[in-house]
């Protein structure tokens, strides 16, 4: 049988970023994925590195160290992961969005983010394109996106040349648990022993983490998007409605199919030109088909923020589901129960913002390093009834 | 036998060589070789290439439940004023 000192489970963005963090610090890592790289939920995605939609607090604290580590990230990995720092809008469509943004923008100024609050003049200046009743806008010039396939190919490139070997196609089955301590796991190309085991399958967690036996509050989202054909550049980085904020966490601020789909309009370009446009928050299970009403609602909200849209034409649609916990906040972290057992998943829509610093994060878990107060923050144990 | 530069993918300008290197890197599956090449990708969806693109993959799907490629809305182009129409009056036919 094989053996190696860590076997990390997941080839999204968390395993691949966690693999790179482990190897990088010498450790032997073998990751296993049962598809390919980013296949799963980091595939399915826009790509927001977004700290201006993250709460003051724990959350905007590590998107905010995230987006640090980002910035020379291409060079670190020796692979363009298309990052481009091109800033976040959040524009509010009428007045009573407009109080949540100052709101908000207020304490995430207090907390470190260089946010402006602009009016409705200001806003149009940055996106020429914003329909004329717009409110005002909150803006975050040091927000970005990242191609999330291209990000998970990098660390993962990076981490097999710090000698990790990646094991794509390849499923885990079970985990072997002896005395209450982690042995090693079985996959569909045979068994591989090591004393440490790292969980980074997102919304499919769960069902790794019962093949030890233990629950874990993560329950899959979807997300649906429209991408639009190439087009010159008719946006600047990304733009949200003030939607995307109520949807997020004030729901009882929204009414109709928009309270229905959890509707939250985002808008971005991809580098070749395509628009992506979505979204909405969806609570079906597994169920990763796109619908003609969510993207026709999308649609809709799309052209009334930003009346250009209305004449695109769009070629595909595409569902991701985001694996969510019951406080927002990721799992990150050794679990109660089995000794060895780590987990690193849950991180919602917020797997690229996050990505780079819980790989970094988990390293410092295992080498001992770990702030007691973060630690204790993203624990697996503050579910454990 | 098949020149190298042959365009396969013709909206997104993807040759069979591109994608036989993709393919020699470890892609298995349709939705990993858009990924990589962006195959399939462009203004047609992949219903000129699909099969080609089917073909050279040749592999089976590496685990049961993944789909080699799955069909999803628009099946063809749509304008995003008409999609958004035809979700605005299904809605007011549900309300009626």
């Amino acid at each position: 049988m094989a053996s190696t000192e860590v076997v990390v489970i997941g080839g999204g963005v968390i395993g691949t970023a966690v693999a790179y963090h482990l190897s990088r610090r010498g450790r032997r890592v073998v990751l296993c994925e049962r598809a390919g790289l980013g296949t799963g939920t980091s595939g399915a995605c826009d790509g927001g590195v977004l700290p201006l939609t993250k709460q003051p607090g724990r959350h905007l604290q590590l998107a905010l160290q995230s987006a640090e580590l980002y910035a020379g990230l291409s060079d670190e990995l020796g692979y363009d992961i298309e990052f481009d720092r091109h800033g976040c809008m959040v524009v509010a469509e009428n007045e009573a969005h407009l109080d949540l943004l100052a709101d908000l923008t207020e304490r995430q100024r207090r907390a470190g983010l260089a946010v402006q609050l602009l009016d409705a003049a200001g806003a149009r200046e940055l996106q020429p394109h914003l329909a004329r009743q717009v409110a005002g806008a909150a803006f975050s010039p040091g927000d970005g996106q990242v191609n999330p396939v291209r990000l998970c190919r990098g660390f993962a490139a990076a981490a097999r040349r710090y000698g990790a070997e990646l094991r794509l196609g390849q499923a885990v089955t079970g985990i072997e648990v002896a005395a209450g301590r982690v042995r090693g796991v079985y996959t569909s190309g045979g068994g591989i022993a090591a004393d440490l085991v790292i969980n980074c399958a997102g919304v499919w967690a769960p069902a790794v983490a019962a093949m030890a036996g233990l629950s874990v509050p993560i329950e899959p989202v979807r997300g649906q998007l429209l991408v639009t054909e190439r087009v010159p550049p008719l946006v600047r980085g990304e733009v949200l409605s003030a939607l995307y904020i109520a949807a997020k966490w004030r729901p009882e601020l929204i009414t109709g199919v928009a309270r229905r789909l959890r509707l939250g309009l985002s808008v971005s370009q991809g580098r070749a030109g395509n628009l992506f446009i979505g979204g909405c928050r969806e609570q079906v299970g597994f169920d990763t088909a796109t619908t003609a009403a969510a993207l026709g609602a999308i649609a809709d909200r799309a052209r009334t923020l930003l009346p250009v849209l209305a004449g695109l034409r769009v070629i595909r649609s595409f569902a991701g589901l985001r694996p969510t916990t019951p406080d927002g906040l990721p799992l990150v972290g050794f679990v109660p129960a089995v000794e060895g057992l780590c987990i690193a998943a849950g991180h919602g829509g917020d797997g690229n913002a996050l990505a780079p610093v819980t790989g970094l994060l988990v390293a410092d878990l295992i080498d001992g390093k770990a702030t007691p107060a973060l630690s204790a923050a993203l624990s697996p144990a503050r579910f454990a009834a | 036998m098949a020149a190298p530069d042959l365009v396969v993918c013709r909206c997104e300008e993807v040759t069979l060589a591109a994608i036989e290197a993709a393919l020699a890197a470890g892609v298995r599956d349709a939705k990993e070789l858009k990924l990589a090449t962006r195959a399939g990708l462009g203004i047609c969806q992949g219903r000129i290439c699909r099969r080609l693109t089917e073909t050279l993959l040749k592999a089976p799907p590496p685990s049961p439940g993944y789909l080699i490629a799955g069909y999803r809305l628009p099946v063809r182009p749509v304008l995003l004023a008409e999609l958004a129409d035809a979700a605005e009056e299904a809605a007011d036919a549900t309300d009626r």
